[in-house]
């Protein structure tokens, strides 16, 4: 049996650029900008490194992550690490999260990357 | 609305759905998967960047696997520049968000159902979501389910866009959008699956129904409150109850357990001013009676190599035939003469009376888009009356 090339929540991620992709709304939706930043849901590991670039994007799942300290040695615009239940609740919980040392992110603007690439994706 | 029009979609589809004949037969698409984007967004018919940039003008919704923006394609030129001019009337979304959970006895992703949600990205680079199985198999699965009321429950907020994509597409594009929440049988058969769903129907009933009052109370009425508070013109829910040969469950297990909480989603849906479809797939004639006691306006799919629908369309002339065009076969291997001509004689067999809203019986997925195209042009070429 053919294995899938991705799964779990770097899927989650890639469905949503897919999206943007097919229907050649890539460039439009980040204005032109790179993006690469890196999203780590504690509690749906694997960590996922997302790039783009133009009208074409990469994600690429960071297995050997295990701790939210370790995003600090990455090359990367940004990122946030956070358990699902926190990136669910929004900005508020968020930065209650910060607050609370339950989220790590560097880069606010990280946030809005992934509402553009969430919005792409499943409805 | 188009110039060349008598009436406006919302009028043709309540038109039937009150058991009256419209100007013409009315088309239906479900929605598409990712497959189905890839194919039309690579085919003749695709979004030109003229057609994207009045899309996005309009705020149209280009989600998958609701496809707004592919099924505003097919609207006449003098709606959008590069329309296609095979009107879709109808069409269909649920409420938003992806709201995964999750439980201590699984790494996998648990919807607000109890089932396993799975989400794979196949070589060829192409997503793919489905539900995977249920998760709740055990009793204490279930009970720990149960305590996660506060975050099964629907929120408010998840409605709010319904009606402004509805009003998006019914007034730019004079397509109505219905919008709907899964039904009880597919919400409790996810989570716990059909062997648990057997055997509590056999050995412990009561534990059965403690479940599926519990999922009515914390989100199907709920989300149906929501839901009609937005005021939906036509609502349409989703629950299987079909293989290919005949309903998945005993009927008389059917009628126990399931009827009683569809008849309140159907009453919700009345009080609130609106029509009710069913979406069921597979063969459920033996069913047919019930829905129209509990007055459903439609039944939704109807493949027929699983249904005898010039039978159903004479004993039930009260339910509208929605779907009927076998969307895994036939849209996909013939030419799009044949579509042609299969739609054509459904609509003879179906549609004489009005009661009828042909489309895709399913999401599309590998169909070739020129039979999609050559689908709905059928319909407004052989659907007048």
């Amino acid at each position: 049996m053919m294995s899938p090339l991705l799964e779990g929540i770097p899927a989650v991620f890639y469905s949503g650029l897919y999206v943007l992709q097919v229907y050649g709304k890539l460039e439009q939706t980040f204005q032109g900008k790179k993006i690469n930043i890196i999203v780590y849901i504690t509690d749906f590991p694997p960590a996922t490194q997302i790039k783009v670039d133009g009208g074409e994007f990469e994600v690429i799942p960071l297995e050997d992550i295990k701790d939210p300290q370790e995003l600090e040695d990455l090359e990367c615009d940004g990122y946030v690490a956070a358990p699902l239940e926190i990136l669910y609740g929004g900005v508020g919980a968020i930065m209650k999260g910060i607050r609370q040392k339950q989220v790590k992110i560097k880069n606010m603007k990280v946030l809005l990357s992934l509402a553009d690439i969430l919005a792409g994706g499943i409805a | 609305m188009s110039v060349t029009e008598k009436m406006t979609a919302l009028e043709r589809v309540l038109c039937v759905l009150d058991g009256k004949i419209p100007d013409r037969v009315p088309g239906f698409c479900l929605g598409g998967d990712y497959d189905f984007v890839q194919k039309f967004m690579n085919s003749p018919y695709a979004l030109t960047e003229e057609d994207k940039t009045q899309l996005d003008k309009d705020k149209v919704s280009y989600s998958i696997p609701f496809i707004h923006a592919i099924i505003a394609k097919f609207v006449p030129p003098d709606v959008l520049p590069g329309g296609l001019d095979a009107k879709i009337d109808l069409c269909w979304k649920t409420v938003g968000g992806f709201n995964l959970l999750k439980f201590d006895f699984t790494d996998e992703f648990i919807t607000a159902n109890g089932g396993l949600f799975k989400i794979v990205v196949r070589d060829e680079g192409i997503p793919h979501y489905w539900y995977a199985g249920p998760a709740l198999l055990k009793k204490e699965h279930i009970k720990t389910y149960w305590e996660r009321e506060k975050d099964i429950a629907p929120k408010k907020a998840e409605f709010k866009n319904l009606k402004k994509q509805r009003n998006t597409m019914l007034k730019k594009y004079d397509v109505v959008v219905s919008n709907g929440i899964s039904g009880p049988f597919e919400n409790c058969v996810f989570g716990i699956g059909m062997a648990n769903f057997a055997r509590f129907a056999r050995k412990e009933p009561e534990f059965l129904q403690e479940h599926l009052d519990f999922q009515y109370d914390v989100i199907h009425e709920p989300s149906l409150k929501f839901l009609m508070a937005t005021k939906p013109d036509v609502v349409m829910c989703g629950d299987d109850y079909g293989y290919n040969k005949g309903l998945q469950i005993n009927v008389k297990n059917w009628r126990k357990f399931i009827k009683p909480k569809l008849a309140n989603y159907v009453k919700i849906v009345h009080d609130g001013g609106a029509k009710f479809i069913l979406h069921s797939c597979g063969g459920i004639g033996e069913v047919f009676p019930d829905f129209v006691e509990i007055g459903i306006d439609g039944v939704e799919s109807l493949k027929p190599i699983s249904n005898d629908l010039a039978l159903y369309r004479e004993k039930y002339p009260e339910i509208t035939l929605v779907g009927t065009i076998d969307d895994s076969e036939m849209l996909v291997h013939e030419s799009p003469e044949n579509v042609k001509k299969s739609v054509k004689e459904s609509i003879k067999v179906l549609g004489k009376k009005g009661g009828y809203i042909p489309g895709p019986t399913n999401f599309l997925l590998d169909q070739p888009p020129e039979n999609i195209v050559a689908l709905y042009k059928a319909v407004k070429e052989f659907g007048k009356y």
